[in-house]
């Protein structure tokens, strides 16, 4: 349980930026519809990528917070961009709720 | 009996300039091994390498003759305190011991500087306070071996004389590596010395022996 509150610290740092291209996408799809969900889709996933990297660039060492934990990097980015994922599939589905 | 951990045939080079050529280090649980050496001779890297972190091909780390590659990966063999702060800092200090398993209470026991600290963020700490709570964490954890780079940075010396005997007691389930230019401090923990000197792991049993290195000055 305490790995998994581990990574949900990780991913707060990242909330604010990828919420963000989150809901760009989210509008895109909604404004020009679903024919540029396969654009939008491919742009999150390649925003959540350079999002983490330049996480890990800047607070290197804090890599250090999840390995003492046993949580290997490609866990840890695994489950940032799964969680991010389902939070952007989410977004979507919020956007083409019948008002 | 103890667990024995072993690193030999070490060999890396930063532009050309070998950095680590010849080591042969032995640490053991129950024990606590001090590491010595000047500036640039390769301390931090060595513990990088012992962690996995940093990945080479030549190198030999071995737990009870059993090889193994990438130590951290592995759940409760190892714990590695870094130079640098590693706790994110915008979490709280309650989460961050409350992710490593540690009782704020038993902190708070040790070091009573903690007391009405437990909700502050770990950036709102002081240097002192922020390193002194990292290493706790590392020290407490459960894991075969723990390596403490440079612990007592930072810390007002009755927190050193403190994490001493907190050293003295966890070695008891650990084998724990220190590396620190406080020598005199870590040499006093240390049941055994290691100096790095030229790329190479000398056996130190004494205080001269430091001093023919240069890495001291004689009084």
């Amino acid at each position: 349980m305490n790995k998994v509150k581990a990574i949900f610290i990780y991913y707060s740092q990242l909330f604010v930026p990828t919420s963000i291209c989150s809901l760009v996408a989210s509008g895109v799809v909604h404004s020009y519809g679903w024919i540029l969900f396969t654009i939008a889709f491919w742009f999150k996933i390649i925003t959540t990528l350079v999002i983490i990297y330049f996480n890990n660039m800047f607070r290197e060492d804090e890599i250090y917070f999840y390995y003492n934990r046993g949580i290997r990097r490609t866990k840890l980015f695994g489950s940032i961009v799964t969680i991010d994922m389902i939070l952007f599939i989410l977004i979507l589905i919020l956007f083409f709720q019948p008002r | 009996m103890g667990d024995v951990l072993t690193i030999d045939s070490v060999i890396i080079a930063f532009r050309e300039k070998k950095v680590l050529s010849n080591i042969f280090m032995r640490f053991e649980t129950g024990s606590i091994t001090g590491i010595f050496g000047r500036n640039g001779t390769g301390k931090s890297t060595l513990m990088k390498i012992i962690f996995g972190t940093l990945e080479l091909e030549e190198k030999s780390i071995r737990i009870n003759e059993k090889r193994i590659q990438t130590p951290y990966k592995e759940e409760g063999i190892m714990g590695y305190l870094p130079q640098d702060d590693f706790v994110p800092g915008h979490i709280k200090l309650k989460t961050a011991l409350n992710i490593y398993e540690i009782d704020p209470e038993e902190l708070i026991s040790d070091f009573p500087v903690f007391n009405g600290l437990m909700n502050e963020k770990m950036k709102n700490l002081s240097g002192g306070e922020h390193r002194l709570a990292e290493c706790y964490m590392i020290l407490k954890k459960k894991a075969k071996f723990v390596l403490l780079d440079e612990p007592f940075s930072y810390l007002a010396p009755l927190q050193v004389q403190k994490l001493k005997e907190i050293m003295k007691l966890e070695k008891s389930n650990k084998g724990i590596i220190i590396t620190d230019h406080m020598y005199k401090d870590v040499q006093e923990v240390s049941d055994t010395m290691y100096l790095l000197h030229q790329g190479k792991s000398h056996s130190i049993t004494n205080e001269n022996q430091l001093i023919e290195f240069g890495y001291i000055n004689r009084k």
